[in-house]
């Protein structure tokens, strides 16, 4: 962190055009950001404000912040690094606004700013930064292991945010371009959020195909909301949710064969019929091993110069476990493997799924 | 200046805590000089204390070079105390959120002060213990600003409000000193004043907390009202049984949300014996209909009474939430009132109140961004404030006064006690460096008469004390002034002179079915509160009348249980041995007779003196006229001396 003094920044009338051009970008939002009476209730949801113990990583920090980009009173250029480390700290777990009063989405506030951020010119800047805090961008490890690999690195944004349980797969966005983003699914928690009705059929279309590939089929998501939302959906009823982390609930669980990965951000839910449809030994082992795996993302859309990016990072993590979500994503990561020239663990999920089941037998 | 005066600490501070926790940037400070207020600052910096021990050497560097320190944690206060009002640096406190030891053998929890409530008491629930402070922000605020602003809560009622259930502290005073205060310490209470004073006399580093084991039972009981005067007709007779439930929470139409019912109690009870006593009460004095709920169904409710304030929000798009408190028989009518007041502005407001203690939560609904309402609302808190105070209430029962109440300190207290209060807040910090020019009125000059006494006795005294040099403060002073002057059925209170008789007090309400909450003591009232023979004693007494050296009467406090205005005086004067003030009147609540367990005395002699002891002594009597501290000091320390810290 720069130790820059600066003069007032109320005052401060300075700002870059693209400041001005994402104020107005985001000036549809400014009613409902407007409107957090700063209570604080959200505090108590966030992880990362937990973790990170500071206003700036917390819900109602994010809230204010977004007004301040509208009002431009925040000089873009000069604090870049801390405003891409207060967004990108939001795992946009949604658990915020489950506290909120009055039901703000701070979550929805911080996808709209990180799609805007990478459609303008910031989008270089971010990609600086995800180098330089590459634990972030690369979260396919296995838990315990990579929390090792972090400490020899010393990579310190890995061990707070692993350690809060904070899931990475919407950093990942970031290095989607997105102008593909119709072509290709991304993460399609925050594509619902952005309520783009063509790209979302578009998502589930590729989804469904995905789920085909499996002899059982999957799905992967870590949140309640993408959740329901898939649930309503037509060929989405058989699939089936693995939570981890909820040992209390083992016992109700039943038949199963799939995955889904996340912890928290289910905990609180007493959707007792999720829970019925988990396989419970297959579950504990499961979660042990993929804890902290994001979901959902394909990362088959990357240019190049993104794909060395992502295999330099690579390297930092020797000897991690990288679980691919399908047959594409594992010639993906065969590729990256290649590239890195790291030792690495690739396995499917299908490859686990089946292992998990014959061990069973 | 103090932005000058930053950049030439800020080498000295980068090295003391590490670059990385010195922010600098735009959004850092933008992002931190907010609370749950409407206020909004901005700070030269924000620090990230992350280790205990470094908070000491910080706060003499920011002293060194004049710099302004507000701490800040979750900030979730309504008051604005955490808004860095001069600039200067905030001290974001939240990463000290370690709870080091829960020693329940002792019945002891140390945490550092930026734990959060709700994790102290999930970590003590564990054991099957629980902290009484329990405001409804529990999962979201921090036990250091509960200390610092004396948060109450629901439980207040039956276990009192955050302060007295603190055991010791580490702190740093804003003179610069470190220093380790327990409540059992001899001598004048000096772990309260400091610790309750918003940060503007200490910052907190650790708290030593009073646990205790869960209730083996709990049982909550709804029971609706269909109007307000049968509501507080059933409290009141509740109280008189000698039943004390650990919570008695009530709230209004506008915040249960259902038309029809006035008022809505919840009762919560850790003797279930007393069950079907309490709803036979109710049913009585006209509840519609009561409600036991089972555990799960009650854990509903005080999550639907703790959210109520914010939920409000949802009827607009602002809230501020006030908290006047009243003593419990004016509370039907002082909540009338407010609603009178309220409505005549035109103003929405949902009102949720303790019934327990007589503190009122009109939580006002508005939209900031409209100046005419804004402005309506300025008058309409004011006449609030002003109605409070005509009937002997408080402005403040656990928000503490901040920036937002600092005006309507000046209609609370008359001129005396607010430039006593100044005083004590100039010479322990004359710089104004720490959380600067909060709780104080500014400029404003008080609109409250200035306090005198009618009575004879009193009236003597002042005349021995200004024609006098120096004067022994001893209890044979008081001996004409021993007249009981008013024993409270309604609210459990007893005024009394300071010159009568424990015993005397106690005969008198044994009579009555009552009794004191100390034991049986060889001497007088004043004797028993000032000798320090009870520590906890200044937990019962809601108002003091005291002379001062300067011949001058002063009267703080009043019927109210709960009461967070100001400095806390009350608690500081408590076991002060007569150095500070002579202590001539009491106001001390009383309890049903066999429903309390007595505190006994213990005897208290000479007590360690430092620097800020003869600093106050100092305010309080600059002649050194009443009790000499030399003669009750153990050893003695050079006035300009600093505690080292325990590191």
């Amino acid at each position: 962190m720069s130790l820059n003094l600066k003069s007032n920044p109320l005052k401060s009338q300075d700002f870059s055009k693209s400041a001005i051009s994402l104020s107005r970008q985001l000036a549809f939002l400014k009613e409902e950001s407007s409107a957090c009476t700063r209570c604080g209730a959200c505090l108590q949801g966030c992880l990362s404000y937990k973790t990170l113990n500071m206003e700036n990583f917390s819900p109602r920090g994010r809230a204010q912040l977004l007004n301040l980009i509208i009002e431009r009173k925040i000089d873009l250029k000069q604090d870049q690094e801390m405003l891409l480390k207060c967004i990108n700290s939001c795992s946009q777990c949604g658990q915020c606004s489950q506290f909120c009063a009055i039901d703000l989405r701070i979550d929805k506030f911080i996808f709209e700013l990180k799609s805007h951020f990478i459609k303008s010119s910031f989008r270089i800047s971010y990609l600086k930064f995800y180098q330089k805090y590459s634990a972030l961008l690369f979260p396919f490890f296995t838990f315990a292991k990579g929390i090792k690999q972090a400490k020899k690195k010393e990579v310190k944004s890995l061990l707070l945010t692993s350690k809060a349980g904070l899931k990475f797969a919407s950093c990942a966005l970031a290095l989607l371009p997105f102008s593909r983003v119709s072509k290709q699914a991304i993460y399609l928690n925050e594509v619902i959020y952005s309520g783009n009705k063509k790209l979302i059929n578009l998502i589930l279309k590729e989804l469904k195909k995905e789920i085909k590939s499996f002899k059982n089929p999957a799905l992967f998501t870590d949140n309640i909301i993408l959740w329901r939302f898939l649930k309503k959906q037509e060929g989405f009823e058989e699939i089936k949710f693995i939570l981890p982390d909820l040992p209390s609930q083992k016992a109700k669980v039943s038949k199963s064969n799939i995955c889904i990965i996340n912890n928290n951000s289910l905990k609180e839910n007493k959707e007792d019929d999720i829970y019925s449809c988990l396989n419970a030994n297959f579950f504990v082992e499961f979660t042990q091993e993929m804890l902290h795996t994001p979901a959902g993302l394909f990362w088959r859309s990357l240019s190049l110069e993104e794909e060395r990016v992502l295999s330099s990072c690579l390297k930092r993590y020797e000897g991690a476990t990288l679980i691919a979500l399908c047959a594409e994503d594992k010639v993906f990561y065969d590729r990256l493997k290649k590239k890195s020239k790291a030792k690495l663990n690739i396995l499917t999920l299908a490859q686990i799924i089946n292992e998990q089941g014959r061990a069973k037998k | 200046m103090i932005r000058n005066n930053f950049e030439k600490a800020r080498q000295e501070i980068s090295s003391l805590l590490e670059a990385e926790n010195v922010f600098c940037d735009s959004i850092s400070l933008l992002l931190n000089g907010f609370d749950g207020s409407p206020v909004k600052s901005v700070p030269q910096a924000v620090l990230n204390i992350t280790q205990p021990d470094k908070l000491w050497p910080l706060v003499n560097l920011l002293i060194k070079y004049k710099i302004p320190y507000t701490a800040r944690a979750c900030a979730t206060n309504h008051d604005g105390a955490a808004v860095p009002l001069k600039g200067g640096v905030v001290l974001n406190l939240k990463p000290l959120n370690k709870i080091e030891k829960i020693d329940t053998q002792k019945g002891i929890a140390v945490v550092q002060c930026g734990v959060i409530n709700q994790d102290l008491q999930q970590a003590l629930f564990e054991q099957g213990y629980f902290f009484a402070g329990d405001p409804a922000s529990s999962p979201f605020c921090t036990i250091g600003a509960n200390a610092a602003l004396n948060s109450g809560g629901a439980k207040t009622l039956k276990y009192g409000s955050t302060l007295a259930n603190i055991v010791a502290a580490d702190l740093i005073t804003s003179q610069g000193a470190f220093m380790h205060l327990e409540r059992n310490f001899q001598g004048p209470d000096l772990l309260s004043l400091l610790l309750k004073s918003e940060g503007t006399l200490c910052i907190i580093c650790r708290l030593w907390l009073k646990i205790l084991p869960l209730p083996k039972q709990k049982i909550t009981l709804q029971a609706d009202f269909a109007s307000l005067e049968h509501a507080m007709a059933s409290v009141e007779k509740i109280i008189a049984c000698g039943i004390v439930p650990s919570a008695l929470e009530a709230l209004d139409e506008i915040a249960l949300n259902s038309p029809g019912k006035e008022a809505s109690l919840l009762i919560e009870l850790e003797e279930v014996s007393y069950k079907e006593k309490v709803k036979e009460i109710c049913k009585k004095n006209g509840a519609l209909n009561i409600i036991s709920a089972n555990e799960k169904e009650a854990k509903e409710l005080w999550i639907k009474r703790k959210a109520a304030c914010s939920a409000l929000a949802r009827l607009n798009k602002a809230v501020i939430s006030l908290d006047p408190c009243v003593a419990r028989s004016d509370l039907a009518s002082a909540i009338k009132n407010i609603k009178q007041i309220l409505s005549s502005y035109n103003i929405q407001a949902g009102i949720v109140f303790h019934a327990g203690d007589g503190n009122i939560h009109p939580n006002i609904v508005f939209n900031p961004s409209n100046f005419y309402t804004s402005n309506l609302i300025n008058k309409a808190v004011k006449e609030i404030y002003k109605y409070i105070v005509s009937v002997g209430g408080s402005i403040s029962a656990e928000h503490g006064i901040g920036i937002e109440k600092r005006a309507a300190m000046a209609l609370m207290f008359d001129e005396k006690i607010l430039n006593l209060m100044r005083d004590i807040k100039k010479t322990l910090d004359p710089l104004n460096l720490a959380n600067p020019d909060k709780i104080l009125p500014l400029a404003t000059k008080s609109e409250k008469e200035l306090y005198t006494s009618k009575d004879s006795a009193i009236i003597a005294l002042q005349e021995q004390v200004k024609q006098v040099k120096t004067l022994k403060i001893e209890e044979n002073l008081l001996s004409k002034a021993n007249k009981i002057i008013e024993l409270d059925k309604k609210n459990w209170l007893i005024k009394v002179q300071a010159g009568c008789q424990v015993s005397e007090v106690e005969k008198f309400l044994n009579e009555n079915k009552m009794t004191l909450p100390i034991a049986d003591f060889d001497g007088t009232i004043g004797k028993a509160f000032a000798d320090g023979s009870f520590k906890t004693m200044a937990d019962f007494v809601t108002e003091l009348e005291f002379i001062l050296p300067d011949g001058e009467v002063y009267n703080i406090g009043g019927k109210n249980v709960k009461n967070v205005a100001g400095y806390d005086l009350i608690r500081f004067l408590c076991g002060s041995l007569g150095v500070y003030a002579l202590i001539t009147g009491l106001t001390i609540r009383v309890f049903a007779k066999d429903s309390i367990k007595k505190t006994e005395p213990k005897k208290q002699g000479s007590f360690r003196a430092a620097a800020i002891h003869y600093a106050l002594k100092k305010v309080f009597d600059k002649e050194n006229k009443f009790n000499k501290l030399e003669d009750f000091y153990v050893f003695k320390l050079k006035k300009q001396s600093v505690e080292k810290p325990r590191l």
